[in-house]
């Protein structure tokens, strides 16, 4: 077994999980190898340093309380990140007012104004064009219309001239 | 009375049990998350957001591991799922076995006269350096060195094999040992790149 097949073992082999053969060999390859004793000391010394990185000041408080609520009223507390997403949202929406009213009293702003208009009457072209074909429509459906109360009007007289005929 | 067993009675109908479980695991989890958010409101949160997760999800657990190892797994993955949401700067380092006088080099300096200022600044530079690091090296650091579990233990939570474990582990430690070494020696002019 190669030397570094030893150093992945050692974090197993300082909290005592190897087997008992594993555990063997890498207590003999520790007397006769410099750099994996190195490498276990330096995870002794890590785990000592990271232990006491507990962090202070936990206290369960009202929280404990909020669960349970939570839990009984079958509602989920949104997390404090969502929040802030939402947060964010509203602050940016807040900007693009200000950079809007800013625009507003700038040359940059009268540019976008002007072009504003344009697009405006641009619409209304465009809305008018819409409105063409609509307006022939009706025009024939009320030729078509008339039309057919023409044809109602020679039936009516067609068929007074036959029962007259009779 | 045994997790499991608390565990059947909430299933029953028992809701108020849970408590117990609240007292018994809060702490544990709020470490974990510390070491993720390192901002204790955010932690508190998490904590809160995991524990109902958790209560939610009893129906599903399997009696087969044990609680703890499932709970671990949930605040764990609710841990990284906030990590990706914040997007926290990852570390791209390489890393060396050398360098072995970093740790001699934190915990000699503790000694000294201004020890308890050193003690913290030590401790915000560690907490801050595992807090950048790439996740899946962070998450055995974290189980493995703060958490104190077992490498079977570590594991189980991740639903990987132990072989894996190991090796992450050997890795996470000597990407942690190079950048704190850079970082206590002014931390200018690394060279980073991915490993």
């Amino acid at each position: 077994m190669n030397c570094k097949l030893y150093k992945d073992m050692l974090h197993s082999y300082e909290k005592d999980e190897l087997d008992e053969t594993e555990k063997i060999q890498v207590s003999k390859h520790l007397e006769s190898c410099e750099a994996c004793r190195s490498e276990l000391t330096e995870i002794r010394k890590l785990r000592q340093l990271m232990g006491a990185l507990k962090p202070e000041g936990f206290q369960l408080g009202d929280m404990k309380q909020s669960i349970m609520s939570a839990i009984q009223s079958g509602k989920k507390r949104l997390p404090a990140y969502d929040i802030k997403v939402l947060a964010k949202l509203g602050a940016s929406m807040v900007a693009c007012g200000i950079i809007a009213l800013a625009l507003s009293f700038t040359d940059l702003g009268d540019g976008i104004a002007l072009y504003a208009g344009q697009i405006s009457q641009r619409l209304e072209n465009t809305e008018s064009r819409w409105n063409q074909p609509i307006t022939l429509i009706n025009k024939g459906l009320s030729n078509m219309s008339d039309t057919i109360v023409n044809l109602d009007g020679m039936m009516f007289k067609i068929q007074q001239k036959i029962e007259g005929g009779m | 009375m045994k997790d499991e067993e608390i565990i059947t009675l909430i299933l029953q109908g028992k809701s108020e049990l849970y408590s117990i479980l609240i007292d018994r695991y809060s702490g544990k989890i709020f470490s974990t998350a510390y070491s993720y958010t390192h901002d204790h409101e955010e932690a508190r949160d998490l904590v809160q957001e995991i524990l109902i997760k958790v209560y939610n999800n009893l129906a599903k657990f399997k009696a087969d591991s044990k609680f703890s190892t499932w709970l671990y797994r949930v605040a764990v993955n609710s841990c990284i799922d906030w990590n990706r949401k914040s997007n926290s700067r990852i570390l791209k380092v390489a890393f060396s076995s050398e360098d072995n006088d970093v740790f001699d080099t934190i915990m000699d300096e503790s000694d000294g006269p201004e020890q308890a200022l050193l003690n913290n600044e030590h401790k915000e530079l560690i907490r801050s350096v595992v807090k950048q690091m790439p996740e899946i090296y962070k998450t055995v650091l974290i189980l493995y060195y703060f958490e104190d579990l077992k490498i079977q233990e570590i594991s189980n939570v991740l639903d990987c094999p132990k072989k894996t474990v190991e090796t992450r582990l050997y890795r996470a430690k000597g990407i942690l040992k190079a950048q704190l070494k850079q970082e206590l020696s002014g931390g200018d002019s690394y060279e980073l790149q991915t490993i």
